[in-house]
């Protein structure tokens, strides 16, 4: 039975059913559009390459997850790009540290590219020969991020932060990593988490939900079942070393800094973590937004320029804040920060008449993404144990109070470790 | 509909309750110049972040989160031979607000603020407000140098128009031309911009035309005009070879660009023949470009065309290795030779047919697109309804196609050469 979840206020209508084999579907129809957008999400990203499986402990190649994304579009004797483009839908996937997403959006064909999205995902192929193909293209890519400054300040600033733990390593890996991967390594990682509880199915835009649901569950009543299996996942993250700026050398035209913060303090999931989110993103707001005191004196000051910007990532198991910019001044605006942000317990509470304008502004930031598809599909995560949309994140921030950012700040600041990272050109 | 806010200001509304939002854009536009560029950006940068009343970028921020957060911008474009400032602003429609919300009011006033009364002392703009924002600019002109492709792009874009600035430089201005602007000679040439500029206003969502249109008439700087209609296509003087040239960087890959001429335009009778040539050439991710290069040598990871059809041009760019770009250059010259010679599955062309449909019918969920859509057509002074359209995506036949491929003329080929020395 599908579970009806109203926002009234938006005129929206969530549908949730977990079908008999696990997978979790969920249904977001928007009234009036023409186009349809569909996620199927596997709970599985670039950190799980360590588990336990049936007892056994199991440890794999750097990028796997990302390498499983890329291989998933390459079947027996054709390319899944060629069934969507033959719909003419709109097709990709993307993988995290925790999450692997493979998309469609159409304004055709709805069914059609719903059987071809979870037949492609449900059902591989891997050969060594197709193996071996996909490296010289994930090298490329690999090659292509190594190029991006911004792109390497942020995982070298993850690394600097998580030290010889799974997250030090690129999504997708390096080059000697991918090169280790084997169709054995492929096939594990797939029999592993590919299974359909461990996948969810949000789809939004225009959709009859009944009508969907009966295709959906169709398609998978023509799935094999798979044998249970017993998996624990294996997430060591030691602890931080000493607060040190790793100094990296690259062509850049003005030195990059990075501040990263590792959360220490237990990280909430469902509705708990969301709020939490919420409430860190408002911290930060109140003090290194464009609204708040504290950055228009480091703008004025010439410290930071547009190229500044912050965020917060709430995972499955760590949470981290990265602040970065360009800048002439990095130790400057390395100092400037770190008394910015220890300045920030003591301060906050008094600053409720900013708390509501930025209230204000983040309420209207979520009205604006509900005429977006891609904003509704993307801030969906169907692993945190209960549904939580857009919709509903907006009431969580509605009943947002100052003491509740405090509470969090506090929580997260007081025992947060702090690392640095500086991209600089050494001849200018 | 379509409303005459002065001689040659136009408000055109797209009435919709589809969406939660609401838009605005107010495109300001003349013919380009390069001389203009540099000051056209850094105006922009001026109009958007201060004004007499709000005179710090925080008042500015602090009055858009007081409007629930409008998205407030302002920015350069060019359409063919048209240099345009654009100001826009999204917000959320009233229902979705706390009880007797009433918005627009507060966003028109906004508007007029930003737009008619800068931020100025006497006759120049305020000095220390000037030079944070031109020094701001000059970072970022510097800074494109981080962004391979795009740096490719840009040195592809001035090779392809020799002798031809106008057209050659990047939109943003130089270096050199945004250090030189004074805050004297930049709002002298704002005070031209408002007088002179053809005006044109649109409104999507759930507006109240009755309350812009008389909103509007109170800009006092919306005054009658004299406008002087200009060519909008690009038409590039012809070359004698190829232009060739190549940078070596220190890096992790190289970047391959070509472009070609294409002499045809938005709204020519092979327009859309055009387009979907684009699309089996190295538009799509089931392009000729993409399976050969990519899929089935696995020579690159990013491969694409890209088709412009107001300056006639197909460019193509691919993130490879640095010892296969005669191979990958090679390979590009074979695949323009193979969709010329028609060799392409019936599959793929109707799926190429049925992916500009499907993406046609699904802008119509996005307000931006729907106003974006409106304005060209305007513009152009070209439309056709959504069943006219895809009819004439629907009718393109193969020999149209080849027709098109026939007419492509290599023009450039620049080389981001490395050589993986990091």
């Amino acid at each position: 039975m599908m579970e009806l979840i109203d926002y009234p206020k938006y005129n929206e209508k969530l549908f949730v059913q977990t079908l008999s084999n696990g997978l979790t579907v969920y249904l977001q129809p928007k009234p009036g559009f023409n186009k349809t957008t569909a996620v199927l999400g596997v709970n599985y990203g670039s950190i799980d390459s360590e588990f336990m499986l049936n007892g056994e402990k199991v440890i794999q190649p750097a990028g796997i997850a990302h390498f499983l994304e890329h291989k998933m579009f390459d079947k027996k004797d054709y390319d899944v790009f060629e069934l969507f483009n033959k719909t003419g839908a709109r097709s990709n996937a993307f993988t995290s540290f925790t999450k692997t997403n493979y998309l469609f959006s159409t304004a055709e064909s709805v069914k059609a590219n719903l059987d071809i999205l979870l037949d492609f995902v449900q059902i591989p192929y891997f050969t060594q020969a197709k193996v071996e193909r996909e490296k010289g293209i994930i090298d490329q890519e690999i090659n292509m991020y190594q190029n991006d400054p911004d792109n390497q300040a942020y995982f070298k600033m993850i690394a600097s932060l998580y030290p010889e733990s799974v997250l030090a390593n690129d999504i997708a890996g390096d080059i000697q990593t991918v090169a280790q991967i084997t169709l054995e390594d492929v096939e594990l990682a797939y029999r592993t988490f590919y299974r359909p509880e461990n996948m969810s199915l949000f789809i939004t835009g225009k959709l009859d939900p009944n009508e969907v649901m009966g295709w959906i569950e169709e398609n998978q009543r023509q799935k094999s079942t798979q044998d249970p299996i017993r998996l624990q996942r294996l997430l060591t993250l030691p602890v931080a070393s000493k607060e040190t700026i790793l100094h990296t050398e690259m062509d850049v035209s003005r030195p990059k800094i990075t501040l990263g913060l590792r959360g220490r303090d237990p990280v909430l999931t469902g509705r708990a973590g969301l709020k939490y989110e919420i409430a860190i993103s408002v911290m930060f707001d109140l003090f290194l937004s464009e609204n708040s005191v504290e950055y228009d004196k480091l703008y004025h000051d010439e410290i930071i320029d547009d190229s500044f910007s912050w965020e917060f990532e709430n995972e499955r198991g760590f949470h981290f804040a990265v602040i970065n910019g360009d800048t002439d001044k990095p130790l400057e605006l390395v100092k400037r920060l770190k008394e910015i942000i220890a300045a920030i317990p003591a301060k906050i509470g008094d600053l409720q008449t900013e708390f509501q304008l930025q209230k204000n502004e983040l309420f209207g930031n979520y009205i604006e993404m509900m005429d977006s598809e891609e904003a509704i599909s993307g801030q969906f995560d169907g692993f945190i144990g209960e549904p939580v949309t857009i919709y509903d994140e907006v009431e969580i921030l509605k009943s947002l109070t100052l003491a509740d950012v405090l509470d969090v700040a506090k929580r997260f600041l007081s025992q947060a470790t702090i690392q640095e990272v500086m991209i600089q050109n050494p001849n200018r | 509909m379509k409303y005459e806010i002065a001689k040659g200001i136009r408000l055109i509304t797209i009435p919709t309750t589809k969406f939660k939002n609401s838009k605005l854009v107010i495109n300001f536009t003349f013919p380009a110049k390069h001389q203009n560029y540099a000051k056209l950006a850094l105006l922009a940068e001026l109009l958007e972040n201060c004004s007499a009343q709000y005179n710090s970028e925080l008042l500015v921020s602090r009055q858009l989160s007081k409007m629930y957060g409008a998205s407030f911008g302002v920015t350069v474009l060019r359409y063919g031979n048209q240099h345009t400032l654009q100001v826009s602003i999204t917000f959320p429609n009233d229902r979705y607000l706390p009880p007797k919300s009433e918005l627009s009011t507060a966003i028109l006033a906004f508007l007029k603020e930003m737009i008619e009364h800068p931020f100025v002392d006497g006759d120049q703009f305020n000095a220390a407000y000037f030079r944070i924002h031109q020094g701001n600019m000059i970072h970022y002109l510097d800074s494109i140098q981080d962004n391979k492709a795009f740096f490719s792009t840009l040195a592809l874009q001035r090779l392809y128009y020799p002798n031809d600035p106008d057209h050659g430089n990047f939109l943003m201005g130089s270096h050199q031309e945004m250090s030189q602007i004074s805050a004297q000679d930049l709002y002298a040439f704002y005070r031209w911009v408002l007088k002179s500029a053809k005006i044109t206003i649109l409104a999507g969502g759930d507006l109240a035309s009755d309350r812009w249109i008389a909103g509007f008439k109170r800009f006092s700087s919306f005054t009658d005009r004299n406008l002087k209609p200009y060519q909008l296509r690009v038409v590039p003087a012809p070359v004698s070879k190829v232009q060739r040239a190549t940078k070596v960087i220190a890096g992790s890959q190289s970047v391959l660009s070509m472009a070609y001429e294409l002499p045809i335009y938005f709204g020519d009778d092979d327009y859309f023949a055009a387009v979907i040539f684009n699309q089996l050439f190295g538009g799509s991710s089931r392009s000729l470009l993409f399976t050969n290069v990519r899929e089935k040598n696995s020579l690159a990871y990013d491969i694409h065309s890209s088709y412009n059809s107001l300056v006639g041009m197909v460019s193509v760019q691919a993130g490879i290795d640095f010892k296969d770009e005669a191979r990958v250059t090679q390979m590009v010259a074979d695949q323009l030779q193979q969709t010329t010679d028609g060799q392409y599955a019936d599959e793929l062309l109707e799926g190429v047919k049925q992916a500009l449909i499907n993406q046609h019918r699904s802008e119509a969920d996005h307000l931006g697109s729907l106003i974006e859509k409106q304005y060209l057509q305007q513009m152009m002074g070209f439309s056709l309804d959504d069943s006219k359209w895809e009819q004439q995506v629907s009718g393109v036949t193969r020999s149209q196609i080849t027709k098109v491929a026939k007419q492509l003329t290599l023009r450039v080929i620049y080389q981001l050469n490395s050589r993986g020395d990091k």
